[in-house]
């Protein structure tokens, strides 16, 4: 699924990244966890191509990102940290953008629309645009965007940040249910206790560096006993 | 109240101290002792120059102020009128981010309102205070005039302060409505001025009729307020500050444009309805018109280089000039054009969704070519007006059009490419044909047989798009 290959990012002259290395196999969910600035944040970035990177390779189900970009752009979805809608958009119209671009037909696209927004419980805020919706709401709608189209991988960014307990539960469960149906999830978190419900693995960054991975069971027995 | 102000004159303070510690490092940047040595004498030099040759203009001075007088009423009006109309732009009391989270503890929006209130008024006194007192100093008018004018607009100043507060609040077809409601008042407050003969000393009616106004607004001052686009316009005000921009050289990042009034004023129902999902360029016109909107000001500098490189090459007799004008038109058009294509991938959303490249070609391609037209006729028109008519020229001008559609769809096509792969390589034989094409357009007025590589573009560009079409999606 996906493969990360000795990842190096070097913004100016410092490094951020360095020797990076690991992969996510399919209908896995993979927590990314570490401190703040281990690295979390700029791996996403470079997955998603805002980062450039200095070295190394990212393959997406045997499509190199460096040799085509879209077509390994059509095998993931991103959920921000901090939404990022446009404000000439309104929230269904943010999805038609999603549907079109994922090339979903319409059939499918109107019911998953429906269904999320329902879910979500914004099916009163459809026509309305960014600036008239809250932090949270507009979390809401990145959230559907995302999961609007069925892909290989789904890149996480402080998934629960900013939606409310009910939201956050329903996308805990609809996560799962993604990882079930063979969608693969690499997501960062803080809220550690969330992680552990969730993952199957985690990969533990220090300094741009991998410093652990392995079972999220592992982890937790890890946690425990740098506590006690 | 008294909490209110010694919090409020903190913030003030601290504002003060880092604006001062900005502007320190701004000028550490750009002066140096040697600079503000001489900065500093010329600017002495130039006040003493200045000061000689006021003195020296007495009688026309003495002139304007005797002139002026009869303008009185239509000044003071005019002055009143465009305080007002500021409130377009910004609601002149300043409540900024940080005082709005002042409300959070126990502070009153209405107490930190009127000491905002107070400092703009304090402000404006002391601003045109000193700039009466330099006037006294350095013009020949006389000091009684200059205090008459200072005492009027003085009021004016003061008396605005709540009416541009109150207007800015103010939303849509309403504002306008007002707007055009002070535009008619103004109209008969002047033809009552001449109908009745009123003299200049009569416009104190109308600061009577403004200090009415105020009383008016007052209880109103801090009802239906939109508080977001005040904090927004005063946090801007506030830290605009043009050398720290300037030396920080933020002035050169984009800075995203606003307009609440229009955005709500031309927001139509229409507009927020879904697109239809099997149009999907529909969608991607909207986002490139938005992109390029964004860049409009680059679009109006294009449009004049463009018209000033062929107005001046073409006055100048010969032809090749002239070709290499279009030559030059046509390179600006297209890298430029080709640089707007490239801007909305840098959009955040835009990048993280996968790109439908088909689509996202067409819809530009849709709102390119008006831009194209555009080109094509300021080039048409110079071109015939400098030339005599021929079905040879009229031939030409169609070379140019397919080469300038050519070389943009080549352009197009390698950014698409290097999108998608990130060592991407032009073919060698794309580059060459597209510099022999810049020759031709140079060279096609003075030799017009070049006209028969048009022949070679259309051979060329329809055997590529159909032996190797562009395949990304």
């Amino acid at each position: 699924m996906l493969e990360v290959k000795q990842l190096q990012v070097e913004i100016g002259k410092e490094t951020i990244l360095e020797d990076v290395e690991f992969s996510v196999e399919e209908g896995s969910i993979v927590g990314l966890i570490g401190h703040n600035g281990a690295g979390k944040s700029t791996v996403m970035k470079t997955i998603m191509g805002w980062q450039d990177k200095k070295e190394g390779t990212i393959i997406l189900n045997k499509v190199d990102q460096d040799q085509s970009f879209v077509r390994f752009k059509r095998q993931l979805a991103y959920i921000p940290e901090e939404p990022f809608l446009l404000p000439e958009l309104t929230t269904m119209q943010h999805f038609q953008l999603y549907g079109q671009s994922y090339q979903l037909d319409e059939k499918t696209f109107t019911k998953r629309a429906q269904e999320l927004s329902e879910q979500f419980e914004i099916t009163d805020k459809l026509n309305e645009y960014p600036e008239s919706l809250s932090k949270g709401m507009r979390q809401k709608v990145q959230t559907i965007c995302a999961l609007l189209p069925d892909v290989p991988l789904l890149l996480i960014d402080e998934p629960f940040m900013g939606l409310d307990v009910h939201a956050a539960q329903d996308l805990q469960e609809m996560l799962v249910e993604k990882a079930k149906k063979g969608t693969s999830i690499l997501l960062t978190s803080h809220q550690l206790e969330r992680m552990e419900e969730l993952a199957d693995t985690y990969i533990m960054l220090h300094q741009g560096h991998v410093a652990e991975h392995g079972l999220i069971e592992d982890f937790h027995s890890l946690s425990r006993r740098g506590t006690e | 109240m008294k909490s209110t102000i010694h919090l409020m004159r903190f913030l003030k303070k601290s504002r003060l101290r880092k604006k001062q510690k900005l502007y320190k490092l701004a000028f550490g940047v750009a002066f140096d002792l040697t600079i503000t040595i001489y900065t500093g004498l010329f600017a002495i030099m130039f006040l003493f120059i200045a000061y000689d040759s006021l003195k020296q203009l007495e009688a026309v001075f003495l002139e304007y102020q005797a002139n002026i007088e009869s303008f009185f009423p239509l000044i003071v009006i005019g002055l009143i009128f465009g305080m007002i109309a500021l409130s377009f732009q910004h609601p002149s009391i300043n409540i900024t981010s940080a005082e709005w989270k002042l409300t959070s503890l126990p502070f009153s929006i209405r107490n930190i309102w009127l000491y905002s209130l107070w400092i703009v008024i304090k402000k404006r006194f002391v601003v045109l205070s000193l700039l009466i007192m330099l006037l006294v100093l350095i013009t020949p008018f006389s000091s009684l005039f200059l205090i008459k004018w200072y005492g009027v607009i003085l009021s004016v100043f003061l008396l605005t302060v709540i009416p541009q507060w109150y207007f800015f609040q103010i939303q849509g077809f309403k504002k306008i409505g007002v707007y055009l409601l002070g535009v008619l008042s103004i109209g008969v407050i002047r033809l009552a001025f001449v109908l009745f003969e009123l003299n200049a000393e009569s416009v104190w009616i109308l600061i009577i009729l403004l200090f009415g106004l105020n009383v008016w607004i007052w209880p109103r001052r801090l009802k239906k307020i939109n508080w977001m686009q005040v904090i927004e316009k005063s946090d801007s005000k506030e830290w605009n500050m043009f050398f720290i921009n300037h030396m920080s050289r933020m002035d050169q990042v984009k800075q995203q444009r606003r307009n609440y009034f229009l955005q709500t004023l031309f927001t139509s129902k229409k507009a927020k309805l879904p697109f239809p999902y099997q149009q999907p360029a529909k969608l991607m016109r909207k986002l490139w018109r938005r992109s390029i909107n964004q860049e409009v000001h680059i679009i109006y500098m294009m449009m004049f280089s463009i018209l000033a490189i062929m107005i001046v090459l073409s006055l100048r007799e010969g032809p090749l000039l002239q070709g290499i004008a279009i030559m030059l038109s046509v390179f600006i058009f297209v890298k430029l054009t080709v640089s707007f294509f490239s801007e909305i991938f840098k959009d955040k959303l835009f990048h993280s969704i996968p790109w439908n490249m088909k689509v996202i070609t067409t819809a530009f391609w849709q709102i390119v070519s008006i831009l194209s037209i555009m080109i094509m006729v300021i080039i048409s028109v110079a071109v015939l007006l400098a030339n005599t008519w021929s079905w040879w020229l009229v031939a030409q001008l169609l070379f140019i059009v397919v080469a300038l559609f050519f070389l943009l769809d080549c352009e197009i096509e390698r950014k698409v490419k290097a999108l998608d792969k990130k060592r991407f390589q032009p073919a060698y034989f794309d580059q060459v044909i597209g510099i022999l094409t810049y020759v031709g357009m140079a060279v096609s007025l003075l030799y017009p047989f070049t006209i028969s590589y048009l022949t070679i573009i259309l051979l060329y560009w329809i055997a590529k798009k159909h032996y190797f079409p562009l395949k990304i999606d």
